[in-house]
């Protein structure tokens, strides 16, 4: 994976959406370098504003800020945040720990899915993803980090279709 | 008798509090949380602050914690120039132009959105009942909870105003740290991190200080699905909890204290952080704290979202920068922690109850709760209830009347079925079993631990089977895979849970699920994986016919598990799709 990645284009020069994005995540990166054990806290950063984490930034990552490829890694598959891969322009996340499953998650994440697919969407990727603490609005969707509660599995796919219009 | 500082500081914000809650002004308040903000509070907000310009109402807004009500979401309160604060729910944008006329320009004060009036004084010639009188706010102490949704979080000056920072003036002008650590040890306050450690006692393991640093690391984790107190305290009253760690700082000769909280959790994140900051302008974090000798530093750590960190040992790695897996111990983290040197680790809900245990005397606050472990529990209520959110209870009270009440008892008329409790390493015990104290150690007793305070309730629909995979499923995710037994066990535990819901179950699976489950406890490192097969078993112990018949009989009876066969025709999930 990570020799695609080093050969994908470098930051500069490349204008297509993943060369922008590689080179927002390398202007994170270099925010930090230099700074002790700031690894977690630049992959959470470029993760949180781009909302995934793209392939180059392993090699970025090891570059700019003095670790080995394994070590980047160790940490991108540690934290459950990270999304390392491709690129979308949307995020639909839908919770699936035990009080969202209970709470109707599973007929929530199938209506989520088949929203997108019947949009045609490519551009929209759907996340399950573990508890972010909002049981008490159980079940739990996010677009694009942006949470909404008491979902129905009807509410949930007008979300997804409207690309995260509102609907509550 | 209060410092100079504090006094002078009392009075700032005394003045500060009533320029916002002047008696003779009208005061709306909004609770804004990360799960008020998912049913539309901001709007709600937005709303209200456009109303009362638009109509000219002379009023002062605040933006507040949240209460607690979630199942009320999102929640408002208003008073009326001269009279109390009445709180109201489910206010949506749509429905708060209209509130806010009716109640500060028409005086209808709207019973059919009222929740309760605040305060003891009922407001005469109106059916709205006393909050603290309705079924749900009854049985509730609010010790932690005190000032959720009556504050602007991370302002210094309302947590003041309200009595914050008193115990902290007293313990540094007052009282040696010795006596603050006899205090809290007498209180019997007790770790609410889930394994129920003595505050105390912890504290007296660091011996006094010998020169050189020495660690505070406060464990907001909170790694449990199903609980979200630690997330809330940070949330809605941020210096409640920096007000602790100083306190407790000062009692072991701390230098320096990591809070531990994660990344994802913005709004508490960005409110703690405007709340230390507050306290560091202000002189009340930093050196010379106070004017006395005391100084002491603060760091928030920003971390990733993993399980395991919630594991004292493994919080410790990850706060050194590395991957969190946990370390044997011994040695222990109070000889050597953190960078080696001497740490305590506690939870986020312990510490924030230590300005009350000063503020109380540590003989009062053992007089509350049980014998057993004094004070409150926070409890994060979800699942199947009418009123999910989060509440204080005295430990002890009867648990039936938890669900009933606090929580509002059963949705949809349903029945109870079973209580999920201390997350997907606690356990879960039938409902049959519920007429009990809500009392940490009878809990365990029974199966279902109350550990950090999460209580999923599950109605007669749930099928037990399928929960128990998907916890399943959870601690084979989070296992960090250290130990051969805990990364195998809990893969093949959720596999073979898989099958069995599938329809592939065979004779004995059972006891291959309970044998896994053994050796997976003979040999973990840590207690996820020793504590791992918690659920599991008690769901055996309390419905093993229902294991039988997804095995046997490849038969669902809550029509949950698409493969087998359904007793009712119609499956509760497909329902809700309608
Ligand atoms: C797998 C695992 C996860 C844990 N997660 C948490 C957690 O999220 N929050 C927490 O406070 N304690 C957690 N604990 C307990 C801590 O190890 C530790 O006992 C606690 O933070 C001590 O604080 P207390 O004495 O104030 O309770 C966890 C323990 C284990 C074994
Ligand atoms: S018991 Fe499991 S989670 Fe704990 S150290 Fe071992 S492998 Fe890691
Ligand atoms: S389980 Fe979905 S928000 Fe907690």
């Amino acid at each position: 994976m990570t020799d695609t990645a080093a050969t994908s284009g470098a930051a500069a020069g490349d204008d297509t959406a993943a060369g922008a994005h590689r080179a927002q995540a390398r202007d994170i990166l270099s925010g930090y370098a230099g700074h002790k054990g700031a690894l977690l806290m630049a992959l959470l950063d470029v993760q949180y504003q781009l909302n995934y984490i793209p392939e180059t930034t392993v090699d970025d990552a090891a570059e700019i800020l003095g670790y080995s490829q394994p070590e980047v890694w160790g940490v991108l598959s540690f934290y459950s945040d990270f999304s390392v891969g491709q690129g979308h322009d949307h995020f639909i996340d839908v919770c699936i720990d035990a009080p969202c499953h209970v709470t109707g998650a599973r007929a929530i994440e199938r209506a989520v899915r088949d929203a997108v697919t019947a949009g045609g969407k490519t551009d929209v990727a759907v996340r399950a993803i573990s508890c972010p603490r909002l049981c008490n609005q159980a079940p739990v969707v996010a677009y694009d980090q942006e949470w909404r509660g008491q979902l129905t599995p009807r509410r949930a796919a007008e979300l997804a279709r409207n690309l995260g219009g509102d609907t509550a | 008798m209060p410092s100079d500082i504090y006094a002078s500081l009392r009075q700032e914000a005394e003045r500060a509090w009533t320029e916002w809650d002047d008696p003779s002004a009208a005061r709306i308040s909004v609770g804004i949380s990360a799960a008020a903000l998912t049913v539309g509070a901001g709007r709600t907000l937005d709303a209200i602050r456009a109303t009362v310009a638009e109509l000219g109402i002379e009023a002062n807004i605040l933006e507040v914690g949240d209460i607690g009500f979630s199942w009320a979401d999102p929640v408002v309160h208003i008073a009326r120039p001269g009279m109390p604060r009445v709180t109201y729910g489910n206010v949506s944008a749509d429905a708060a132009p209209q509130l806010a006329r009716d109640v500060l320009i028409d005086g209808n004060l709207r019973p059919d959105l009222a929740l309760g009036v605040q305060g003891d004084a009922p407001i005469p010639d109106t059916e709205i009942p006393l909050l603290k009188d309705q079924s749900w706010m009854r049985d509730q102490l609010r010790l932690v909870m005190a000032d959720f949704g009556h504050i602007e979080p991370g302002n210094v000056l309302h947590y003041a105003a309200r009595g914050g920072l008193a115990s902290l003036d007293r313990a540094l002008h007052g009282m040696s740290p010795q006596e603050v650590i006899d205090q809290v040890r007498t209180s019997g306050l007790r770790g609410r991190g889930g394994a129920l450690f003595p505050a105390g006692v912890k504290w007296g393991f660091m011996g006094p200080p010998s020169g050189g640093d020495r660690y505070l690391a406060i464990n907001g984790e909170e790694g449990d699905p199903g609980a979200f107190t630690d997330a809330a305290i940070v949330e809605n009253d941020p210096h409640r909890l920096l007000e602790g760690v100083l306190i407790a700082a000062y009692a072991m000769g701390c230098t320096k204290t990591y809070i531990h909280i994660r990344a994802e959790y913005r709004l508490p994140l960005l409110r703690l952080r405007r709340a230390l900051h507050e306290l560091e302008e202000r002189g009340l974090v930093g050196r010379n704290i106070m004017g006395t000798e005391f100084s002491h530093e603060i760091e928030i750590e920003a971390t990733g979202h993993a399980y395991i960190c919630g594991e004292e040992t493994a919080l410790m790695e990850s706060v050194e920068g590395k991957r969190g897996a946990p370390r044997p111990r011994p040695p222990f983290p109070a000889a050597y922690g953190i960078f080696g040197r001497p740490t305590t680790i506690n939870n986020v809900k312990t510490i924030s109850y230590v300005p009350t245990v000063l503020a109380m005397g540590g003989e009062e606050f053992a007089k509350i709760g049980a014998e057993s472990a004094s004070g409150t529990a926070m409890l994060s209520l979800s699942g199947h209830i009418n009123k999910p959110g989060i509440a204080e209870i005295p430990v002890g009270i009867n648990l039936a009347g938890v669900i009933e009440n606090v929580a509002g008892g059963i949705r949809g008329g349903k029945q109870a079925k079973a209580l999920q409790c201390g997350g997907p390493l606690g356990g879960i015990m039938s409902a049959d079993e519920m007429d009990m104290p809500a009392e940490f150690q009878a809990m365990t007793a029974k199966g279902s631990p109350l550990g950090s305070g999460g209580i999923l309730a599950l109605d007669e629909d749930t099928c037990i089977v399928d929960l128990v995979k998907n916890i399943s499923e959870f601690i084979d995710a989070e296992s960090c895979g250290k130990c051969f037994p805990c990364r195998k066990g809990a893969t093949h535990i959720s596999r073979l849970l898989a099958t069995i819901v599938e329809g592939f179950g065979q004779t004995g699976d059972l006891n291959k699920l309970q044998s896994i489950g053994q050796s997976m406890v003979a040999g973990s490192l840590c207690g996820l994986g020793q504590l791992a097969p918690g659920v599991l078993n008690n769901a055996v112990r309390y419905f093993e016919s229902e294991f039988a018949e997804h095995i046997d009989d490849k038969r669902c009876r809550a029509g949950v598990c698409a493969g087998l066969t359904a007793d009712a025709p119609q499956p509760a999930v497909e329902a809700a799709i309608a």
